[in-house]
């Protein structure tokens, strides 16, 4: 979906739908099928299983303690599966032009900046994670319990010098609040029809279904 | 002792690299833009990268290491001493040999990246490395830093030393010349025969090159001295 604005508010619709309801979260599930592009929207196998088993985990507990862990499990996988969806599609710099354009340039540009800067430290995190267990392996240390702590402080390291050199930049270039953007959007077809569906969905897994079709 | 890359194909992210050529016993220099795939290279030499095509041969390499561009990386330890003892190397000896033997009971990440990055190299020069790998191993480093690691580079009598690198002031004396750009790693040769075509020369050896003389390699003094 090449039109930013589109695809943040389809990700905001898809997600709480997918929370809403069990109905509204397979209604997701079958978004996905339609609109994204499938296994590519997908993240590598090992990020996968670094979401899905802590999932897997507290939807067990929640299961065994007080039931609803299936139910559970379900719609959050149909949130986690729109987020990846919406995290392969971005392009840098267009949270920020989505920002303004929604916002305007003071609160909008001041989200957007915050947004992009998210979203480059979770794709530098990406990096540290793979550069820090080369690194790891190139001591000769095994990857373990043992080695969570090292591997925590460096990565929170890297994150907080980025954060660091980001600031100072920011300040250099003497930002202090809002700015000014002139962003250029563009969209297909199947973005429409993708934006319609989500509002659809969502609609459906708010309203009761003897509501819509009686 | 020699690393051979055959029709090598790559990718890392965004970034393709074709690349074929031998790493001989010496020191070579690899240099290119940004973005252009040398830490790539670096990763694939040191095998923790995997080719997508043709095959890359280490013949006689028993031991080898690669030094990623940021020290904080390398970090396991809580304390400057430990974190040496985690290479093997004698503490005391090495956080002299850094100036950092007041702080050898610091936390490493109190120490600034220069600090830092002298420790960590420090570290893999105490040891024998049959292949040693550095990906931008001068980044941080003062013009006093960069020149004793020149010298450590240069006293390494043996082995295979491959050197990614943006320096254009201080460089060591090397025995090959690589060049990274356009999606491929090349060898220009050995260093007396491709400093005329290396494009990414430093402006000291393009000065001494448009003034007619031949540098015997890629140093200052080389570039200053009359044929």
């Amino acid at each position: 979906m090449k039109d930013a604005r589109l695809r943040i508010c389809c990700t905001f619709a898809l997600s709480l739908a997918a929370f809403c309801s069990v109905a509204g979260a397979a209604l997701v599930y079958l978004w996905w099928l339609l609109f994204s592009r499938r296994r590519r929207s997908l993240p590598a196998l090992n990020t996968l299983a670094l979401v899905a088993v802590p999932l897997a985990i507290a939807a067990l507990a929640a299961e065994i303690a007080s039931g609803g862990g299936l139910s559970y499990f379900f719609r959050l996988s149909a949130v986690f599966l729109v987020a990846f969806w919406a995290y392969g599609e971005r392009v840098p710099g267009e949270l920020l032009g989505a920002g303004v354009s929604l916002f305007g340039s003071r609160i909008g540009f001041d989200l957007g900046l915050a947004g992009e800067m998210g979203m480059e430290a979770l794709s530098s995190l990406e990096d540290d994670i793979v550069q820090i267990r080369m690194a790891l392996g190139l001591k000769g240390k095994k990857w373990g319990s043992g080695m969570i702590i090292p591997f925590g402080l460096a990565t929170l390291h890297a994150q907080m010098r980025r954060s660091v050199e980001r600031a100072a930049l920011l300040a250099v270039r003497g930002y202090r609040g809002g700015g000014s953007i002139c962003p250029c959007f563009t969209r297909t077809k199947t973005d429409c029809a993708a934006f319609f569906f989500a509002v659809i969905v969502l609609f459906l897994s708010i309203a009761s279904l003897s509501d819509v079709f009686i | 002792m020699r690393v051979a890359l055959e029709d090598v194909a790559v990718s890392r992210g965004a970034c393709a690299l074709s690349c074929s050529g031998v790493f001989e016993e010496g020191i070579h220099l690899v240099t290119g833009r940004v973005g252009s795939g040398k830490t790539t290279l670096a990763l694939l030499l040191a095998g923790l990268l995997k080719p997508t095509a043709g095959s890359v041969r280490r013949e006689g390499i028993g031991t080898l290491t690669l030094s990623l561009q940021n020290p904080e990386y390398h970090v396991t330890e809580a304390t400057v001493r430990a974190e040496i003892a985690s290479y093997g190397a004698d503490p005391d000896g090495i956080a002299d040999r850094c100036g950092l033997a007041g702080r050898i009971d610091d936390d490493p990440f109190h120490l600034s990246r220069g600090e830092l990055k002298r420790l960590h190299l420090a570290c893999l020069f105490a040891a024998e490395w049959d292949l040693l790998v550095l990906d931008e191993p001068f980044s941080s480093l003062d013009c006093v830093q960069k020149r004793l690691l020149c010298r450590r580079l240069e006293e390494r009598d043996a082995g295979i030393t491959v050197v990614f690198t943006h320096e254009r002031q201080v460089l060591p004396g090397v025995d090959y010349l690589w060049e990274v750009g356009d999606g491929r790693a090349s060898c220009l040769g050995p260093v007396r025969e491709a400093i005329g075509r290396w494009r990414y020369a430093p402006p000291y050896l393009k000065l001494a090159i448009e003034e007619g003389r031949v540098p015997e390699n890629i140093r200052f003094e080389d570039a200053r001295k009359e044929p």
